[in-house]
């Protein structure tokens, strides 16, 4: 292996380390020294820090130019703002104590967390979910359903003229009505306020996009000046990069934006494009047609809690298909359907 | 970004600044001018556009939220990237063990009245005072690699040496960086730990 035995590691080798001058053999040592003691991986962190920091501070880099959409980043730090200061104010007295336990409670990852965070004035609740969806029930009688991967923030009680809570992630809502209390969700840089409904929010991180999809009533979807006001089954999306937000409505029809939460897909005589851009969403997996015939074959029929290969075998029974899978890419195979 | 740097290095100033950033038109102003500068500047750090950006962002918005007077020592460039880098550090050390959350987890030390950091301004100073007590050809190897990204073959055959020679030599900066500059660095850890940055 290496000259170095775990407990031992040279200035020289970790130098190259950091300069990404290793061989995977040298790596490897680096690692094993790392994972030699909790001083030792203090020792790399310490070390790592002085280097990335020297580099950062001092490199010239004329090289490297990112361009910044400024107006996206303030419009996020003037919600940030308005959602700290509708959440009642006051961060700096929050209990230290509480804090150190909802960094660990935040480390043991892939359990379910649910916490209070002690302000002042207003306790807060949190709910995160990993890999599971959580039902939570609010005092006022609504209720979310939060899909994996995703959190939401609210007060234990609501303040007198509104219900607001912030939104990380997807969750679908069926709100109390309660005129004199409009219920509003931040998430990213948008707000959504309705008055009595039910509709399905989905902020994305990776792509930085927020989605909102109503099922009843209407909601006010909106972003610095722009709004939309959606009406059941439509919805709308905003595209961080882009700047806009834009009614997306179609694809609501079969269900798939709610399938995270139902498990079913309906289908009513629609193309097998639009029935396989629902599978891919749903299920998410590439699937590719072989011939472009097969565009104009409809299929009608409906799907709850079935597994990906079983709707593909109905598929394919029904359509007189071949399924083969190719890497992660599945594909269909036939001659297809006449033109209609 | 190196423009800002050496601006930066030419305002020497004794006094401190009061800014008032409670009002929006002020601290908009601030943000529009510094937000890109700030954004590059951590992404040295964390290599990764969507993170540098979260954690500028971050810096702002708790700096609006808890503070209405911004007490600053040099300049307001020198005390922003300053706080950037702290909260970049920040995130390399909890890098590691919670790579999974990082999208929720909060790296921004808290912005009190007095700047309990090192200014950029500060920290330059004794990182050129550290750089002196380099021999002058481990420096050199040390600047090449370190301040003008070279690879170490290029700087063998730049400066027509052996490979094991620059590695060797490039221990030894390290080393004697660490014990130099190393006192400041537990004082920064030890800050961000009392303080939480976690929420």
């Amino acid at each position: 292996m290496n000259r170095q035995s775990p407990h031992m590691i040279t200035n020289e080798l970790l130098a190259k380390y950091f300069a990404g001058e290793t061989s995977d053999e040298e790596s490897a040592a680096v690692m094993i020294w790392i994972s030699g003691s909790p001083a030792n991986e203090e020792a790399f962190v310490q070390q790592k820090m002085l280097w990335e920091d020297l580099g950062a501070v001092m490199m010239d880099d004329a090289t490297t130019h990112t361009s910044f959409d400024v107006d996206t980043a303030w419009a996020n730090v003037k919600t940030a703002k308005a959602t700290a200061v509708s959440n009642q104010r006051k961060l700096e007295s929050r209990n230290p104590w509480i804090m150190r336990i909802a960094a660990s409670l935040v480390l043991l990852g892939g359990i379910t967390y649910f916490l209070r965070i002690y302000f002042t004035d207003v306790q807060m609740m949190e709910v995160a979910s990993a890999s599971e969806i959580i039902n939570v029930d609010l005092q006022d009688g609504s209720h979310i359903t939060l899909n994996e991967e995703s959190i939401i923030q609210y007060p234990e009680e609501f303040a007198a003229n509104s219900r607001e809570m912030s939104l990380k992630g997807e969750a679908f809502f069926e709100v109390e009505p309660d005129p004199e209390k409009p219920f509003v969700i931040h998430a990213g840089p948008a707000t959504i306020k309705v008055l009595g409904t039910s509709f399905n929010v989905k902020s994305s991180i990776m792509e930085d996009t927020v989605a909102v999809f109503v099922l009843t009533g209407r909601v006010s979807f909106s972003v610095g000046t722009q709004e939309v006001i959606l009406t059941p089954g439509e919805k709308a999306t905003y595209t961080a990069k882009s700047g806009l937000l834009a009614s997306t409505g179609g694809s609501t029809s079969t269900g798939v934006d709610q399938f995270w939460r139902t498990r079913r897909l309906s289908f009513a005589g629609h193309s097998l494009p639009d029935v396989i851009d629902a599978i891919e969403e749903a299920y998410f997996v590439d699937i590719e047609l072989e011939n472009e015939q097969m565009a104009n074959c409809r299929l009608s029929v409906n799907f709850e809690n079935d597994s990906l290969n079983n709707i593909l075998d109905v598929i394919a029974l029904t359509l007189d298909l071949k399924v083969s899978k190719s890497g992660n890419v599945i594909l269909l195979k036939g001659t297809g359907c006449p033109e209609n | 970004m190196q423009e800002i740097l050496y601006e930066l290095s030419e305002q020497v100033a004794h006094s401190v600044h009061i800014v008032n950033i409670a009002d929006e038109k002020v601290f908009e102003g601030i943000f529009r001018e510094h937000y890109s500068g700030l954004a590059s500047f951590a992404l040295k750090y964390v290599k990764d556009t969507e993170i540098a950006e979260e954690i500028v962002q971050e810096l702002f918005s708790d700096m609006w939220i808890k503070t209405d007077l911004l007490k600053i020592k040099t300049s307001i460039k020198s005390y922003l990237f300053g706080a950037v880098r702290n909260a970049c550090l920040n995130y390399i050390k909890h890098q590691k063990v919670e790579q999974k959350y990082a999208d929720r987890t909060r790296y921004v030390a808290p912005v009190g009245e007095s700047t309990d950091f090192l200014e950029l301004e500060e920290l330059k100073e004794k990182i050129a005072i550290a750089m002196d007590k380099i021999p002058e050809k481990c420096r050199e190897i040390f600047e090449l690699n370190r301040f003008e990204g070279k690879r170490y073959k290029e700087i063998a055959d730049e400066l027509n040496l052996s490979l094991k020679t620059v590695e060797n030599q490039m221990g030894k900066a390290l080393k004697i960086m660490r014990e130099e500059l190393g006192e400041y660095l537990p004082a920064v850890l030890l800050f961000l730990f009392l303080h939480g940055g976690k929420w």
